[in-house]
Protein backbone atom coordinates (compact mmCIF):
# COMPACT_ATOMS: atom_id res chain seq x y z
CA UNK A 1 0.00 0.00 0.00
CA UNK A 2 2.01 3.17 -1.25
CA UNK A 3 -0.34 5.25 -3.56
CA UNK A 4 -3.35 7.32 -2.21
CA UNK A 5 -5.80 5.29 -3.98
CA UNK A 6 -4.92 1.89 -2.93
CA UNK A 7 -5.21 3.43 0.66
CA UNK A 8 -8.75 4.50 0.13
CA UNK A 9 -9.57 1.07 -1.77
CA UNK A 10 -8.24 -0.69 1.28
CA UNK A 11 -10.06 1.13 3.50
CA UNK A 12 -13.54 1.06 1.73
CA UNK A 13 -12.82 -2.60 1.35
CA UNK A 14 -12.67 -2.87 5.25
CA UNK A 15 -15.96 -4.34 6.70
CA UNK A 16 -16.03 -2.04 9.70
CA UNK A 17 -19.14 -1.49 11.29
CA UNK A 18 -20.10 2.27 10.65
CA UNK A 19 -20.30 4.71 13.36
CA UNK A 20 -23.53 5.82 14.42
CA UNK A 21 -24.85 8.74 12.59
CA UNK A 22 -26.16 12.15 14.52
CA UNK A 23 -28.81 13.79 12.90
CA UNK A 24 -27.34 16.83 12.96
CA UNK A 25 -24.05 16.87 13.81
CA UNK A 26 -21.85 15.31 11.26
CA UNK A 27 -17.82 15.15 12.38
CA UNK A 28 -15.70 17.07 14.73
CA UNK A 29 -12.17 18.11 13.39
CA UNK A 30 -9.39 19.13 15.52
CA UNK A 31 -5.81 20.64 14.01
CA UNK A 32 -3.10 21.48 16.02
CA UNK A 33 0.10 23.47 15.12
CA UNK A 34 3.66 23.69 15.95
CA UNK A 35 6.70 24.99 14.38
CA UNK A 36 10.27 24.79 14.83
CA UNK A 37 12.24 27.30 16.24
CA UNK A 38 15.84 26.84 14.60
CA UNK A 39 14.36 27.29 11.02
CA UNK A 40 12.16 30.24 9.01
CA UNK A 41 8.65 29.60 8.66
CA UNK A 42 7.50 27.51 6.29
CA UNK A 43 7.10 30.51 3.98
CA UNK A 44 10.57 31.61 4.22
CA UNK A 45 11.83 27.98 3.45
CA UNK A 46 13.31 26.82 0.21
CA UNK A 47 12.60 23.21 -0.89
CA UNK A 48 15.46 21.64 0.13
CA UNK A 49 15.08 23.67 4.01
CA UNK A 50 11.70 21.96 3.70
CA UNK A 51 12.89 18.48 2.86
CA UNK A 52 15.34 18.47 5.14
CA UNK A 53 12.72 19.67 8.32
CA UNK A 54 10.68 16.89 7.21
CA UNK A 55 13.36 14.42 7.32
CA UNK A 56 14.03 16.02 10.63
CA UNK A 57 10.53 15.23 12.31
CA UNK A 58 9.97 11.93 10.24
CA UNK A 59 12.61 10.32 12.64
CA UNK A 60 10.59 11.56 15.69
CA UNK A 61 6.85 10.38 13.63
CA UNK A 62 8.21 6.72 12.64
CA UNK A 63 8.50 6.61 16.24
CA UNK A 64 5.15 7.34 17.32
CA UNK A 65 3.34 4.09 17.72
CA UNK A 66 0.06 5.95 16.14
CA UNK A 67 1.52 6.27 13.07
CA UNK A 68 3.97 3.22 12.58
CA UNK A 69 1.75 1.53 9.95
CA UNK A 70 0.76 5.06 8.41
CA UNK A 71 0.80 6.51 4.83
CA UNK A 72 3.63 8.58 3.74
CA UNK A 73 2.99 10.90 1.23
CA UNK A 74 5.42 13.24 -0.56
CA UNK A 75 3.57 15.90 -1.68
CA UNK A 76 6.18 17.40 -4.27
CA UNK A 77 5.48 14.37 -6.52
CA UNK A 78 2.04 13.75 -6.23
CA UNK A 79 -0.21 14.65 -9.00
CA UNK A 80 -2.56 17.42 -8.98
CA UNK A 81 -5.94 15.54 -8.46
CA UNK A 82 -4.41 13.85 -5.82
CA UNK A 83 -3.48 17.27 -3.69
CA UNK A 84 -7.17 17.91 -4.11
CA UNK A 85 -8.34 15.24 -3.37
CA UNK A 86 -6.28 15.08 0.03
CA UNK A 87 -7.67 18.88 0.32
CA UNK A 88 -11.01 17.76 -0.34
CA UNK A 89 -10.70 15.04 2.81
CA UNK A 90 -9.35 18.43 5.07
CA UNK A 91 -5.98 16.82 5.45
CA UNK A 92 -3.89 19.67 3.83
CA UNK A 93 -5.18 22.84 2.16
CA UNK A 94 -4.11 24.95 -0.98
CA UNK A 95 -0.60 26.50 -1.33
CA UNK A 96 1.43 27.43 -4.49
CA UNK A 97 2.52 24.49 -6.48
CA UNK A 98 6.06 25.15 -5.49
CA UNK A 99 5.08 25.30 -2.07
CA UNK A 100 4.00 21.45 -1.84
CA UNK A 101 8.26 20.96 -2.98
CA UNK A 102 9.16 19.25 0.67
CA UNK A 103 6.20 19.28 2.09
CA UNK A 104 5.37 15.76 3.43
CA UNK A 105 1.90 14.07 5.06
CA UNK A 106 1.19 10.38 6.94
CA UNK A 107 -1.70 9.04 6.99
CA UNK A 108 -2.87 7.25 9.78
CA UNK A 109 -4.16 3.56 8.69
CA UNK A 110 -7.97 4.70 9.30
CA UNK A 111 -7.73 7.65 7.48
CA UNK A 112 -9.01 9.40 11.06
CA UNK A 113 -5.59 11.07 11.66
CA UNK A 114 -2.78 13.01 10.20
CA UNK A 115 0.18 14.86 10.07
CA UNK A 116 1.27 17.70 7.43
CA UNK A 117 5.01 18.85 7.50
CA UNK A 118 6.03 22.31 5.84
CA UNK A 119 2.65 23.29 4.98
CA UNK A 120 0.93 26.62 6.63
CA UNK A 121 3.00 25.38 10.04
CA UNK A 122 6.27 23.57 10.12
CA UNK A 123 4.19 20.49 11.74
CA UNK A 124 0.29 20.36 11.89
CA UNK A 125 -2.21 17.51 13.45
CA UNK A 126 -5.37 16.41 12.45
CA UNK A 127 -8.03 14.18 13.66
CA UNK A 128 -11.30 13.62 12.67
CA UNK A 129 -14.31 11.43 14.12
CA UNK A 130 -18.23 11.31 13.21
CA UNK A 131 -20.33 12.55 15.94
CA UNK A 132 -19.07 15.75 18.52
CA UNK A 133 -16.26 14.00 20.75
CA UNK A 134 -14.06 17.24 20.98
CA UNK A 135 -12.52 15.97 24.16
CA UNK A 136 -11.10 12.53 22.88
CA UNK A 137 -9.73 13.94 19.91
CA UNK A 138 -7.91 16.54 21.96
CA UNK A 139 -6.42 14.06 24.43
CA UNK A 140 -5.49 11.77 21.16
CA UNK A 141 -3.54 15.00 19.64
CA UNK A 142 -2.28 16.15 22.86
CA UNK A 143 -0.59 12.80 22.84
CA UNK A 144 0.65 12.61 19.59
CA UNK A 145 2.22 16.40 19.65
CA UNK A 146 3.79 15.46 23.53
CA UNK A 147 5.43 12.43 21.95
CA UNK A 148 8.25 14.44 19.68
CA UNK A 149 9.80 15.40 22.92
CA UNK A 150 12.99 15.79 20.67
CA UNK A 151 11.94 18.62 18.76
CA UNK A 152 12.34 22.25 19.77
CA UNK A 153 9.14 24.33 19.38
CA UNK A 154 9.27 28.45 18.81
CA UNK A 155 7.79 29.37 22.12
CA UNK A 156 7.71 32.54 23.77
CA UNK A 157 6.22 32.61 27.50
CA UNK A 158 4.02 35.45 26.37
CA UNK A 159 2.47 34.28 23.42
CA UNK A 160 2.56 30.62 23.77
CA UNK A 161 3.48 28.55 20.20
CA UNK A 162 4.71 30.85 17.71
CA UNK A 163 3.68 31.03 14.02
CA UNK A 164 4.38 33.15 11.08
CA UNK A 165 0.65 34.85 11.36
CA UNK A 166 0.00 36.69 14.70
CA UNK A 167 -3.49 35.10 14.97
CA UNK A 168 -2.37 31.90 15.16
CA UNK A 169 0.02 32.65 18.33
CA UNK A 170 -0.86 30.64 21.60
CA UNK A 171 -1.78 27.14 21.81
CA UNK A 172 -1.90 26.36 17.72
CA UNK A 173 -5.40 24.75 18.32
CA UNK A 174 -8.24 25.14 15.50
CA UNK A 175 -11.48 23.07 16.76
CA UNK A 176 -14.10 22.94 14.21
CA UNK A 177 -17.37 21.30 13.90
CA UNK A 178 -19.37 19.95 10.81
CA UNK A 179 -23.45 20.35 11.19
CA UNK A 180 -26.04 19.60 8.58
CA UNK A 181 -29.01 22.86 9.61
CA UNK A 182 -31.49 22.55 7.08
CA UNK A 183 -34.29 24.12 8.94
CA UNK A 184 -32.46 26.46 10.51
CA UNK A 185 -31.08 27.66 6.77
CA UNK A 186 -35.05 26.75 5.31
CA UNK A 187 -36.71 28.97 8.17
CA UNK A 188 -34.68 31.93 7.67
CA UNK A 189 -32.79 31.94 10.35
CA UNK A 190 -29.23 31.55 9.26
CA UNK A 191 -27.98 35.42 9.47
CA UNK A 192 -29.59 35.42 12.91
CA UNK A 193 -27.18 31.87 14.36
CA UNK A 194 -24.50 33.33 12.38
CA UNK A 195 -24.46 36.55 14.43
CA UNK A 196 -25.21 34.89 17.67
CA UNK A 197 -21.90 32.89 17.40
CA UNK A 198 -19.76 35.27 15.90
CA UNK A 199 -20.54 37.07 19.31
CA UNK A 200 -19.61 33.96 20.96
CA UNK A 201 -16.13 34.88 19.12
CA UNK A 202 -16.83 31.64 16.69
CA UNK A 203 -16.41 31.54 13.39
CA UNK A 204 -18.65 29.82 10.19
CA UNK A 205 -18.20 28.77 6.41
CA UNK A 206 -20.26 26.39 4.43
CA UNK A 207 -18.44 22.79 4.19
CA UNK A 208 -18.57 22.24 0.44
CA UNK A 209 -17.94 25.69 -0.89
CA UNK A 210 -19.00 25.23 -4.89
CA UNK A 211 -22.86 24.21 -3.82
CA UNK A 212 -25.21 26.96 -2.52
CA UNK A 213 -25.92 26.94 0.88
CA UNK A 214 -29.80 26.47 0.66
CA UNK A 215 -28.95 23.92 -1.47
CA UNK A 216 -26.50 21.47 0.77
CA UNK A 217 -26.94 23.16 4.29
CA UNK A 218 -24.02 21.55 5.44
CA UNK A 219 -22.02 24.40 7.11
CA UNK A 220 -18.23 24.08 9.72
CA UNK A 221 -18.61 25.91 12.82
CA UNK A 222 -14.80 26.95 14.17
CA UNK A 223 -12.46 28.35 16.95
CA UNK A 224 -9.19 29.13 16.90
CA UNK A 225 -9.02 31.83 18.51
CA UNK A 226 -5.17 30.40 20.19
CA UNK A 227 -4.31 33.37 21.95
CA UNK A 228 -7.90 34.42 24.36
CA UNK A 229 -8.07 31.16 26.23
CA UNK A 230 -6.90 27.56 27.08
CA UNK A 231 -7.62 25.01 25.01
CA UNK A 232 -9.70 23.29 27.37
CA UNK A 233 -11.90 26.63 27.03
CA UNK A 234 -11.78 26.69 23.33
CA UNK A 235 -13.32 22.85 23.51
CA UNK A 236 -15.84 24.43 25.58
CA UNK A 237 -16.83 27.18 24.15
CA UNK A 238 -17.28 25.14 20.62
CA UNK A 239 -19.22 22.33 22.15
CA UNK A 240 -21.59 24.74 24.46
CA UNK A 241 -22.44 26.45 20.94
CA UNK A 242 -22.41 23.47 19.10
CA UNK A 243 -25.40 22.18 20.77
CA UNK A 244 -26.64 25.66 21.44
CA UNK A 245 -27.42 25.35 17.21
CA UNK A 246 -27.80 21.19 17.35
CA UNK A 247 -30.40 21.86 19.66
CA UNK A 248 -32.22 24.76 17.42
CA UNK A 249 -32.16 22.72 14.19
CA UNK A 250 -33.95 19.82 16.21
CA UNK A 251 -36.69 22.05 17.11
CA UNK A 252 -36.94 24.48 13.80
CA UNK A 253 -37.28 20.58 12.43
CA UNK A 254 -40.28 19.59 14.13
CA UNK A 255 -41.52 22.57 12.81
CA UNK A 256 -40.88 22.47 9.39
CA UNK A 257 -41.76 18.65 9.19
CA UNK A 258 -45.37 20.04 10.79
CA UNK A 259 -45.40 22.81 8.19
CA UNK A 260 -44.22 21.31 5.20
CA UNK A 261 -44.28 17.66 5.66
CA UNK A 262 -45.67 17.25 2.34
CA UNK A 263 -42.85 19.60 0.39
CA UNK A 264 -39.99 17.52 2.50
CA UNK A 265 -41.49 14.10 1.40
CA UNK A 266 -41.61 14.70 -1.91
CA UNK A 267 -38.13 16.02 -2.09
CA UNK A 268 -36.91 12.70 -0.49
CA UNK A 269 -38.96 10.82 -2.97
CA UNK A 270 -37.45 13.11 -6.02
CA UNK A 271 -33.89 12.38 -4.84
CA UNK A 272 -34.46 8.45 -4.24
CA UNK A 273 -36.18 8.52 -7.82
CA UNK A 274 -33.02 11.15 -9.06
CA UNK A 275 -30.10 8.52 -7.93
CA UNK A 276 -31.94 5.45 -8.93
CA UNK A 277 -32.67 6.72 -12.70
CA UNK A 278 -29.98 9.18 -13.28
CA UNK A 279 -27.26 7.90 -16.23
CA UNK A 280 -24.89 11.33 -15.60
CA UNK A 281 -23.97 12.13 -11.85
CA UNK A 282 -21.79 15.21 -11.18
CA UNK A 283 -20.70 15.50 -7.81
CA UNK A 284 -22.78 18.95 -6.28
CA UNK A 285 -25.78 16.88 -7.91
CA UNK A 286 -25.25 13.78 -5.47
CA UNK A 287 -24.05 15.50 -2.75
CA UNK A 288 -27.77 17.96 -2.74
CA UNK A 289 -29.86 14.23 -3.44
CA UNK A 290 -27.71 12.62 -0.63
CA UNK A 291 -28.76 14.87 1.89
CA UNK A 292 -32.36 15.35 1.14
CA UNK A 293 -32.16 11.19 1.96
CA UNK A 294 -30.07 12.13 5.26
CA UNK A 295 -33.37 14.48 5.69
CA UNK A 296 -36.01 11.88 5.23
CA UNK A 297 -33.25 9.40 7.14
CA UNK A 298 -33.98 11.79 10.29
CA UNK A 299 -37.40 12.05 9.53
CA UNK A 300 -38.21 8.25 9.85
CA UNK A 301 -39.02 7.90 6.39
CA UNK A 302 -35.68 5.53 5.21
CA UNK A 303 -33.61 2.99 7.05
CA UNK A 304 -31.33 4.31 9.98
CA UNK A 305 -28.17 2.95 8.00
CA UNK A 306 -28.74 5.36 5.13
CA UNK A 307 -27.80 8.10 7.33
CA UNK A 308 -24.04 6.56 8.47
CA UNK A 309 -23.53 5.58 4.97
CA UNK A 310 -24.07 8.77 3.33
CA UNK A 311 -22.05 10.19 5.88
CA UNK A 312 -19.52 8.06 4.84
CA UNK A 313 -19.51 8.16 1.17
CA UNK A 314 -20.17 12.39 1.08
CA UNK A 315 -16.68 13.42 0.40
CA UNK A 316 -15.54 9.99 -1.52
CA UNK A 317 -18.11 11.67 -3.98
CA UNK A 318 -16.35 14.49 -4.32
CA UNK A 319 -14.82 15.54 -7.97
CA UNK A 320 -10.77 14.39 -7.08
CA UNK A 321 -11.22 12.16 -4.32
CA UNK A 322 -14.12 9.89 -6.97
CA UNK A 323 -11.32 10.23 -9.56
CA UNK A 324 -8.77 9.15 -7.50
CA UNK A 325 -10.91 6.50 -5.63
CA UNK A 326 -11.87 5.13 -9.32
CA UNK A 327 -9.31 5.66 -11.59
CA UNK A 328 -10.54 8.45 -13.96
CA UNK A 329 -8.55 10.74 -15.47
CA UNK A 330 -9.50 14.68 -14.66
CA UNK A 331 -10.34 14.97 -18.26
CA UNK A 332 -12.73 12.29 -18.70
CA UNK A 333 -15.47 14.37 -17.33
CA UNK A 334 -18.07 12.32 -18.55
CA UNK A 335 -16.74 9.20 -17.79
CA UNK A 336 -16.34 10.35 -14.24
CA UNK A 337 -20.21 11.38 -13.62
CA UNK A 338 -21.23 8.42 -15.27
CA UNK A 339 -19.55 6.33 -13.04
CA UNK A 340 -20.46 7.76 -9.92
CA UNK A 341 -24.38 7.62 -11.29
CA UNK A 342 -23.69 3.85 -11.34
CA UNK A 343 -21.22 4.09 -8.12
CA UNK A 344 -24.14 6.15 -5.78
CA UNK A 345 -27.44 3.16 -7.24
CA UNK A 346 -25.59 0.56 -6.12
CA UNK A 347 -25.11 1.95 -2.68
CA UNK A 348 -28.80 3.46 -2.88
CA UNK A 349 -30.07 0.48 -4.43
CA UNK A 350 -29.34 -2.23 -1.48
CA UNK A 351 -31.72 -0.99 1.10
CA UNK A 352 -35.56 -0.27 1.14
CA UNK A 353 -37.15 2.99 -0.52
CA UNK A 354 -38.92 5.73 1.08
CA UNK A 355 -42.05 5.05 -1.85
CA UNK A 356 -42.97 2.21 0.26
CA UNK A 357 -43.76 4.58 3.26
CA UNK A 358 -46.07 7.53 1.47
CA UNK A 359 -48.45 8.83 4.31
CA UNK A 360 -51.89 8.89 3.27
CA UNK A 361 -53.05 10.94 6.12
CA UNK A 362 -51.39 14.12 4.21
CA UNK B 1 5.55 79.57 22.90
CA UNK B 2 8.19 78.74 20.24
CA UNK B 3 11.08 76.62 22.23
CA UNK B 4 8.26 74.14 22.88
CA UNK B 5 7.09 73.55 19.20
CA UNK B 6 7.97 69.73 17.62
CA UNK B 7 10.73 69.72 15.22
CA UNK B 8 9.87 68.44 11.71
CA UNK B 9 10.61 64.68 11.51
CA UNK B 10 12.19 65.31 7.93
CA UNK B 11 14.37 68.59 7.81
CA UNK B 12 14.17 69.42 11.68
CA UNK B 13 12.94 72.85 11.31
CA UNK B 14 9.66 74.24 13.33
CA UNK B 15 6.87 71.62 12.55
CA UNK B 16 3.37 72.89 12.39
CA UNK B 17 1.52 69.92 11.57
CA UNK B 18 1.14 66.51 13.30
CA UNK B 19 -0.08 63.70 11.79
CA UNK B 20 -1.10 59.93 13.75
CA UNK B 21 -0.50 56.67 12.53
CA UNK B 22 -2.77 54.01 13.90
CA UNK B 23 -0.69 50.90 13.93
CA UNK B 24 -1.48 47.54 15.71
CA UNK B 25 -3.44 49.71 18.13
CA UNK B 26 -0.59 52.01 18.41
CA UNK B 27 -0.83 55.62 17.49
CA UNK B 28 2.48 57.05 16.26
CA UNK B 29 2.82 60.67 15.99
CA UNK B 30 5.06 62.55 13.39
CA UNK B 31 5.36 66.24 13.09
CA UNK B 32 6.43 67.52 9.60
CA UNK B 33 6.69 71.63 8.37
CA UNK B 34 4.62 72.81 6.21
CA UNK B 35 8.04 73.34 3.90
CA UNK B 36 8.19 70.22 3.51
CA UNK B 37 5.03 69.30 2.63
CA UNK B 38 5.18 71.15 -0.73
CA UNK B 39 8.74 70.74 -0.94
CA UNK B 40 7.84 66.95 -1.69
CA UNK B 41 4.87 68.10 -3.53
CA UNK B 42 2.59 66.06 -1.32
CA UNK B 43 -1.29 66.47 -1.33
CA UNK B 44 -3.49 65.22 2.17
CA UNK B 45 -5.09 62.30 0.25
CA UNK B 46 -2.31 60.41 -1.88
CA UNK B 47 1.40 61.24 -1.07
CA UNK B 48 1.22 61.15 2.88
CA UNK B 49 2.27 57.89 2.47
CA UNK B 50 5.02 58.71 1.05
CA UNK B 51 5.78 60.86 3.96
CA UNK B 52 5.41 57.60 6.27
CA UNK B 53 7.36 55.95 3.96
CA UNK B 54 10.36 58.76 3.81
CA UNK B 55 9.89 58.54 7.85
CA UNK B 56 10.35 54.75 7.87
CA UNK B 57 13.10 54.74 6.00
CA UNK B 58 14.96 56.84 8.18
CA UNK B 59 13.93 54.70 11.32
CA UNK B 60 14.10 51.85 9.92
CA UNK B 61 17.29 51.32 7.34
CA UNK B 62 19.58 51.34 10.12
CA UNK B 63 18.12 47.93 11.33
CA UNK B 64 19.71 44.64 10.17
CA UNK B 65 17.58 41.92 8.99
CA UNK B 66 16.99 38.78 11.15
CA UNK B 67 19.91 36.59 11.22
CA UNK B 68 18.32 33.38 10.95
CA UNK B 69 15.45 33.86 8.61
CA UNK B 70 16.42 37.91 6.78
CA UNK B 71 13.24 39.39 7.73
CA UNK B 72 13.70 43.12 8.44
CA UNK B 73 11.28 45.10 10.21
CA UNK B 74 9.88 46.54 7.41
CA UNK B 75 8.68 43.46 5.89
CA UNK B 76 7.05 42.48 9.22
CA UNK B 77 4.79 46.08 8.54
CA UNK B 78 3.35 45.54 5.33
CA UNK B 79 3.36 41.58 5.28
CA UNK B 80 2.07 41.57 9.04
CA UNK B 81 3.71 38.24 9.69
CA UNK B 82 7.19 37.60 11.01
CA UNK B 83 9.78 35.31 9.02
CA UNK B 84 10.74 32.98 12.01
CA UNK B 85 10.89 32.72 16.13
CA UNK B 86 14.37 34.53 16.47
CA UNK B 87 13.03 37.82 14.59
CA UNK B 88 10.82 37.99 18.16
CA UNK B 89 14.51 38.19 19.78
CA UNK B 90 16.41 40.30 17.71
CA UNK B 91 13.46 43.51 17.12
CA UNK B 92 13.18 45.35 20.07
CA UNK B 93 10.77 47.46 18.11
CA UNK B 94 8.41 44.55 16.94
CA UNK B 95 8.57 43.63 20.65
CA UNK B 96 7.15 46.68 21.46
CA UNK B 97 4.04 46.02 18.94
CA UNK B 98 3.05 42.96 20.41
CA UNK B 99 2.85 44.04 23.64
CA UNK B 100 0.31 46.67 22.42
CA UNK B 101 -0.69 43.78 20.01
CA UNK B 102 -0.98 41.67 23.55
CA UNK B 103 -2.33 43.96 25.63
CA UNK B 104 -5.66 44.88 23.18
CA UNK B 105 -5.97 41.48 23.27
CA UNK B 106 -6.49 41.51 27.28
CA UNK B 107 -7.76 44.73 27.61
CA UNK B 108 -10.63 44.57 25.25
CA UNK B 109 -11.59 40.50 25.07
CA UNK B 110 -10.85 40.13 21.70
CA UNK B 111 -8.15 38.52 19.77
CA UNK B 112 -7.02 41.36 17.62
CA UNK B 113 -8.81 44.94 16.15
CA UNK B 114 -12.06 44.16 14.33
CA UNK B 115 -10.11 45.74 10.80
CA UNK B 116 -7.05 43.15 11.26
CA UNK B 117 -6.08 41.67 7.16
CA UNK B 118 -9.09 43.60 6.38
CA UNK B 119 -7.26 45.59 4.61
CA UNK B 120 -3.56 45.23 4.00
CA UNK B 121 -3.20 48.39 2.27
CA UNK B 122 -4.41 50.34 5.29
CA UNK B 123 -1.65 49.30 7.55
CA UNK B 124 -0.70 52.76 7.37
CA UNK B 125 -3.69 54.34 8.60
CA UNK B 126 -3.53 58.32 7.96
CA UNK B 127 -6.12 60.03 10.18
CA UNK B 128 -6.01 63.47 8.79
CA UNK B 129 -7.93 64.64 11.73
CA UNK B 130 -4.82 65.17 13.91
CA UNK B 131 -3.55 68.05 12.56
CA UNK B 132 -2.29 70.46 15.38
CA UNK B 133 -2.76 74.14 14.72
CA UNK B 134 1.19 75.47 15.88
CA UNK B 135 0.28 78.73 13.76
CA UNK B 136 -1.75 80.23 11.31
CA UNK B 137 0.14 78.54 8.73
CA UNK B 138 -1.62 75.52 9.24
CA UNK B 139 -5.38 76.82 8.61
CA UNK B 140 -4.28 78.17 5.15
CA UNK B 141 -2.26 75.03 4.44
CA UNK B 142 -5.72 73.42 5.28
CA UNK B 143 -7.87 75.01 2.92
CA UNK B 144 -5.53 74.92 0.26
CA UNK B 145 -5.64 71.01 0.81
CA UNK B 146 -9.61 71.68 0.91
CA UNK B 147 -9.74 72.92 -2.60
CA UNK B 148 -7.07 70.26 -3.75
CA UNK B 149 -9.92 67.79 -2.94
CA UNK B 150 -12.44 69.02 -3.93
CA UNK B 151 -10.77 69.54 -7.70
CA UNK B 152 -9.47 66.10 -7.34
CA UNK B 153 -13.72 65.00 -6.21
CA UNK B 154 -12.10 63.70 -2.65
CA UNK B 155 -15.08 64.18 -0.75
CA UNK B 156 -14.89 62.67 1.91
CA UNK B 157 -10.88 63.85 2.69
CA UNK B 158 -12.78 66.95 1.66
CA UNK B 159 -15.41 66.90 4.88
CA UNK B 160 -12.37 66.01 7.04
CA UNK B 161 -10.45 69.02 6.10
CA UNK B 162 -14.11 71.22 6.14
CA UNK B 163 -14.55 70.06 9.85
CA UNK B 164 -11.10 70.72 10.84
CA UNK B 165 -11.13 74.14 9.61
CA UNK B 166 -14.32 74.94 11.12
CA UNK B 167 -12.46 73.58 15.04
CA UNK B 168 -9.66 75.64 14.42
CA UNK B 169 -11.69 79.22 12.79
CA UNK B 170 -13.82 78.66 15.97
CA UNK B 171 -10.80 78.23 18.25
CA UNK B 172 -8.74 81.56 16.26
CA UNK B 173 -12.23 83.65 16.66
Amino acid sequence: MNSLRDFWLKQHSRSEELPKSDPVLLRSDLYLSRNLRDLPFPERLSSAERREMSEKVAMGIRKMPAFRKSLFLDLGILSEDERLALQEWGYISSLDVARYEGSCLWLKDDGLASIWTGGHHHLCWHASRAGLCLDVLWKSLSRWASSLKDLDYAFSPIYGYLAADLEEWGHGLCASAVLYIPAIVENGLYEQTVMALRSLGLKWRAEYEYVALNLLPVVRIFYDDSLKCSPKEALRILKEAVLLVADREHNERNYFLQKQKLKILDRVNRSWGMLLFCQLLSSPEALYYLFNLRLGVNFGWLSEEYASKIDHQARRLLSASFRIYRGIEASQREREDADRARYVKEFIALGKGPLAIIDHDL
Amino acid sequence: MAGELPKCHICGGQAQLRLLRCLYGTSIYMEVCTACIQRYDMSMEDDLTKLWEYSDKRLYEPMKACSCCGMTLKEFLLSKRIGCATCLEEFSDLRSLLENFRKNIQDAGTPCPKNWGENQDYIFNLVVSEFVSYDRDTLSFLKSQLKRAVYKEQFETAAILRDRIRQLEEKHS
